[in-house]
């Protein structure tokens, strides 16, 4: 019986000695609560609606960008051929200005889009959003997105215009414009419903 | 890893399991201890007896060994020797004074010194199965510790399971508990079983050296009485 009794102590003693040795490891973990999520496709920034500002002075040297605006009347199916190509020209000209630090402002009526402070706004949320891959590099590209912009400020319709051949910039350019998701509402005085805008990301120089 | 929280936190059927092999461990130590302890009891009492046999050379001095014929196993295989012998001692003095038994008389006590083999051949194996007395248990401990273990395992995973299907979740939260339960009881299992079948081994190895051993034992004293049967 002794022999039990012995056993018993070395096993106490075994166990005690366990004990001592994870004494600190011991944490306690909270009881973590399950819940339910779908996936989101990409992480959405906060949105805060702001005010009109004045414009502000522009603009990093290493990221220059060319807006060109069009302005979209609901009506524009019926706009007379002839109009279009004269649209189209005048984007061709504004392109061929590059590089251009301003926003440019045409409307398919031939009435500019004199807001520059909304301009400057959308510019501001863009590259705030955009985490250019060649930043500091002598890399030259461009690529061109597309996307529309409704009275209540919503960007939709985001699409790529013009590939500058590197499908990770494009990637981030395309980023850049779904992440801003939502800007300050048209001005009140624009009367039309939705802005098209063709927005050029050039890489540094 | 905290084996108290582990042992605490498992679920009922783990924590029977668990007890059951810390029981299986504490027994397991205890005849490993006992049998370690009567080995080598057997092995000092044996090796003095021994260094008094090889200077014993008659039957008569063989029973002046006196009581250490009686506390080790060579000295019982010798005592229970020398028992059957006196019996046929005394038989072959009954017959001595009759007419006809000169005649063929040494090859009758031959055969009858058969008779001191068998008894000391009865002694061996009353004293192996002392020897090898709780090594069925071990054995039996060696082969139920992991099957245990492999219980605790398969029990655990059945309840992580059940958990996903309850919740509707495999969340990490609720399969862990079940897979912690599971590896938890196949650790103890293996940590009894281990251990008793190194005891097992070292015990049972042990044993056939005693074996052996006695072998050759019985086969001297044998050698020694039939001479003095036959001889006298």
């Amino acid at each position: 019986m002794r022999f039990y009794t012995i056993s018993i102590l070395f096993h106490v003693a075994l166990f005690s000695a366990l004990l001592y040795i994870s004494r600190g490891t011991l944490k306690i973990v909270p009881t973590a609560e399950v819940y339910r999520v779908s996936i989101a496709p990409l992480p959405q920034p906060r949105i805060k609606v702001e005010e009109p500002e004045e414009p502000e002075k522009q603009e990093k040297e290493e990221e220059k960008k060319v807006v060109e605006i069009e302005k979209a009347p609901p009506e524009k199916k019926t706009t007379p051929p002839v109009k279009k190509t004269v649209q189209e020209k005048s984007t061709e000209t504004i392109r061929k200005g590059l590089p251009d630090v301003s926003p440019k402002v045409y409307t398919g009526s031939g009435r500019g889009f004199t807001y520059s402070y909304y301009l400057n706004i959308l510019l501001k949320k863009i590259r705030e959003n955009w985490q250019n891959p060649f930043k500091g590099q002598d890399v030259i590209l461009k690529s061109i997105v597309y996307f529309e912009v409704d009275k209540s400020g919503t960007i939709y319709s985001v699409r790529l215009e013009e590939s500058s051949g590197n499908e990770v910039y494009n990637e981030t350019t395309m980023r850049a414009v779904t992440l801003t998701r939502k800007l300050p509402p048209l001005p009140q005085e624009f009367s039309d419903d939705y802005l098209k805008i063709h927005l050029e990301f050039l890489t540094a120089q | 890893m905290n084996i108290l929280r582990i042992f605490l936190e498992s679920s009922i059927a783990a924590q029977i399991i668990m007890a059951i092999l810390v029981i299986f461990s504490v027994w397991s130590w205890g005849i490993f201890l006992k049998k370690l302890f009567d080995f080598a009891k057997v092995r000092r009492k044996s090796s003095t007896f021994f260094s008094k046999f090889r200077f014993q050379t008659g039957v008569k001095d063989l029973e002046s060994l006196g009581e250490q014929l009686q506390d080790n196993p060579y000295g019982r295989i010798l005592g229970s020797g020398l028992e059957e012998f006196k019996k046929l001692s005394l038989t072959k003095q009954m017959f001595s004074g009759k007419q006809n038994y000169q005649k063929g008389s040494n090859e009758w006590m031959s055969e009858l010194s058969d008779n001191i083999r068998l008894a000391m051949e009865r002694a061996k194996i009353t004293e192996i199965r002392n020897l090898e007395s709780a090594l069925p248990t071990l054995s039996t401990f060696v082969s139920v510790s992991p099957f245990l273990g492999l219980l605790g395992t398969v029990w655990g995973i059945m309840v992580a399971f059940l958990e996903i299907r309850a919740r509707g979740s495999a969340h990490i939260t609720i399969v862990a508990p079940g897979i912690s339960d599971a590896l938890i009881t196949t650790v103890y299992g293996l940590l009894v079983a281990i251990p008793a079948l190194i005891f097992h081994n070292i015990f049972r190895s042990r044993v056939n050296n005693f074996d052996a051993e006695m072998d050759k034992f019985m086969s001297e004293v044998f050698a020694r009485l039939r001479k003095d049967l036959t001889l006298t």
